[in-house]
């Protein structure tokens, strides 16, 4: 379930979003800067924005900002657009658009939703998994990823897919997966850092959209995953490190145990 | 751009940078006030909008319910443009191909947009159209449409100047076109003008002269057309207007009705050139008669505007340029249309209306350089000189008499006349 922001002047235009966004929740914002302070407090994983949601402000700037505070949080720009509002759009960033005719059709904007949640860390991660990891592992870690930012836990997780805490942890190492304790944990970790490659971000508001207490717990997890301090990670090279080392982590646990397992 | 604009002056990003689509609206750039142009863009990028969709989820996989549903949508914002807009009916037959979902439509209404956005000078528009096309041409594996679309993306690269470009671009196309005459003539009709354009002129030469051997051996009417217009189009622009006409009247024996009033005005020009006055108007009246007067010809009917005025008719001249006008204010085809810009104001220079001449030839100069036709904006810059320089006494004079009229042309001027009795 991933949490959208959304900055929508229309109630038509607020509804059509609701419904898409079924399964997901929606936070709204009544104002540009509100919306911006969502998505730097929030685990917000995507953004719809009316560019004309308020009159006196020039929406495509601000979406052109928004892109430069949070370029890995997509925004999608909504609602009346001319030709000259296209052309800026494109030039300021946006990756993708609803126009107001467009939001009338359910299943676009569905669609649309779709795709702006649809977290590219998921994918990078499933590259790196060992070859060997069942598709039911593969599934978990995908729901485990989804829910980090709803500040699951272990026993949110085994209930998810209805057991217990031990039995989550003999399908883990049945898998080859690490501990569930251990893959959250992990799994925090790269959404961090992930998040901390937008310089809207910092490590305190993204330790507390993660749930953390504060930001030097956070600093304590990148530590005991990665050792060291977050800063040399921000990048999208140190993300590409973190989830190599990840993937190293599984690979080891998988020789050890789930091949083991996929023998007997 | 408001000069406060911030994004304006930021660069276009890459096409897979952006919004799917988005390229079509840099035609805008550098005429970011024109609202006509704003809306007939804003169109473009959402006409294209489904046909991208359905290139991300696969044609089998796209959710057809919805992809209808947003062209049904699209189908009620196309009264913006004026009801005998050319293009509007291309959209809407592109909104026809969409919902019925073959992909051998869907490439065929790309085309058919790259062509329209080409024609009034759209690059981009051309370009992303094109490139659309061509990216679902290769998902479906119709290799027919894929080499038509990189015929057109050649010919988007050769009005860039990139030639290189176009010439890899062209040779791909003719790859693809093996087995489809009608794509390969085409294909081969680019590879000469970018070899002309780049200064290849033998290279030109040598493929004209290879498919006037394939005209001699076809024995398919529609292709043999294609084939012959293909080198007499070549022969004019070599400065052989004789030729020219012998192969078009070559090609008229035997045309399929519907190409017949093509090939005529085709004729009409050549003799033009020819300074064959009588004959080149006869062609023009059997033209009007075979078609009457279309979008399509439009061009022709400048340039008989234009015989007028060759023969000094100043008040038919005037009288032939309004009915096109009047005919066509709707539809704005002349305004884009360099080939009748450059007829018209050749027209009205000769009977000495300098400043529509100056209006009509600064337009065609403008869109001589968006097409890249350097010889066509090069005409245009000389007319507009001698205007300007009241080198003329204030009057241009005919287009220069290319060549005497020898036997070919003397046979096809009385053939001609047979054919009206």
């Amino acid at each position: 379930m991933a949490l959208i922001a959304a900055l929508l002047r229309h109630q038509v235009d607020r509804d059509a979003l609701r419904r898409a966004a079924d399964g997901h929740r929606v936070t709204w914002a009544g104002s540009w800067s509100e919306l911006n302070r969502l998505v730097r407090r929030l685990p917000v994983t995507a953004a719809f924005a009316d560019v004309n949601a308020e009159p006196r402000k020039d929406g495509v700037l601000r979406v052109y900002r928004f892109g430069k505070r949070y370029p890995l949080t997509p925004l999608v720009p909504w609602g009346e657009v001319g030709g000259r509002e296209l052309l800026r759009l494109g030039k300021a960033g946006a990756r993708q658009v609803l126009t107001a005719r467009e939001a009338e059709v359910d299943s676009l904007v569905r669609q649309t939703v779709l795709e702006a949640v649809d977290v590219s860390l998921a994918a990078r991660i499933a590259e790196a998994l060992p070859a060997g990891v069942a598709p039911e592992g593969r599934a978990f870690v995908r729901l485990a990823l989804e829910r980090v930012p709803d500040h699951a836990q272990v026993p949110d997780l085994a209930d998810a897919l209805g057991g217990s805490v031990s039995t989550l942890e003999r399908r883990c190492e049945r898998w080859g997966l690490p501990t569930p304790g251990r893959l959250l944990l992990w799994l925090r970790v790269l959404h961090a850092l992930r998040w901390l490659q937008e310089p809207g971000r910092s490590v305190e508001s993204v330790a507390e959209q993660l749930g953390y207490s504060s930001g030097a717990a956070l600093r304590r997890a990148i530590k005991a995953t990665l050792g060291g301090r977050p800063s040399p990670w921000r990048t999208e090279q140190g993300l590409d490190e973190a989830v190599v080392r990840f993937a190293a982590e599984c690979r080891q646990e998988f020789e050890s145990h789930g091949a083991e397992a996929e023998r007997n | 751009m408001a000069r406060y604009d911030r994004i304006g002056p930021l660069p276009a990003p890459a096409r897979d940078q952006t919004i799917p689509g988005w390229p079509v609206v840099l035609d805008l750039e550098d005429d970011d006030r024109n609202d006509e142009l704003a809306e007939r863009v804003r169109l473009r990028f959402l006409a294209l909008r489904p046909l991208h969709r359905i290139l991300r989820s696969g044609v089998e996989q796209a959710d057809h319910e919805s992809i209808r549903s947003q062209a049904e949508r699209l189908r009620e914002e196309l009264g913006r443009l004026h009801a005998r807009d050319r293009e509007r009916a291309v959209l809407r037959a592109f909104i026809d191909s969409v919902k019925s979902m073959e992909p051998e439509r869907l490439c065929g209404g790309a085309l058919a947009l790259a062509e329209e956005a080409l024609r009034r000078g759209h690059l981009h528009g051309a370009e992303e159209a094109a490139r659309t096309g061509l990216e679902l041409a290769e998902k479906t594996g119709l290799t027919q449409a894929g080499s038509a679309c990189r015929t057109r993306l050649a010919h988007v690269l050769r009005a860039r100047k990139d030639f290189a470009a176009a010439g890899e671009m062209i040779e791909h196309a003719l790859a693809g076109a093996e087995g489809h005459p009608a794509v390969r003539v085409a294909a081969i009709q680019e590879r000469m003008r970018i070899a002309r354009a780049s200064g290849r002129i033998d290279d030109a030469r040598a493929d004209a002269d290879s498919l006037a051997d394939a005209a001699e051996r076809s024995s398919d009417p529609t292709l043999r057309v294609l084939l012959l217009s293909a080198v007499a189009d070549e022969m004019m622009e070599r400065g052989d207007p004789e030729a020219a006409a012998d192969h078009t009247w070559r090609a008229l024996e035997g045309a399929p009705p519907a190409q017949v009033a093509g090939l005529l005005g085709r004729l009409a020009k050549s003799l033009r050139h020819l300074g064959m006055y009588d004959e080149a108007e006869r062609a023009y009246e059997e033209m009007s008669r075979a078609d009457p007067p279309s979008e399509a010809s439009t061009g022709a009917a400048a340039e008989h505007a234009l015989m007028a005025a060759c023969r000094g008719a100043a008040k038919e001249f005037a009288r032939r340029r309004t009915s096109l006008l009047e005919v066509d204010a709707p539809r704005g085809l002349v305004t884009n249309h360099l080939e009748a810009q450059l007829a018209l104001g050749r027209g009205c220079g000769m009977v000495g209306n300098d400043s529509c001449a100056q209006q009509h030839l600064a337009t065609a100069l403008d869109l001589a350089e968006t097409l890249g036709d350097a010889e066509r904006a090069s005409e245009a810059e000389a007319l507009l000189r001698a205007l300007q320089d009241g080198r003329s006494a204030g009057r241009l004079h005919a287009e220069p008499v290319l060549a005497r009229p020898g036997a070919a042309a003397r046979r096809v001027g009385a053939g001609l006349v047979a054919r009206a009795h």
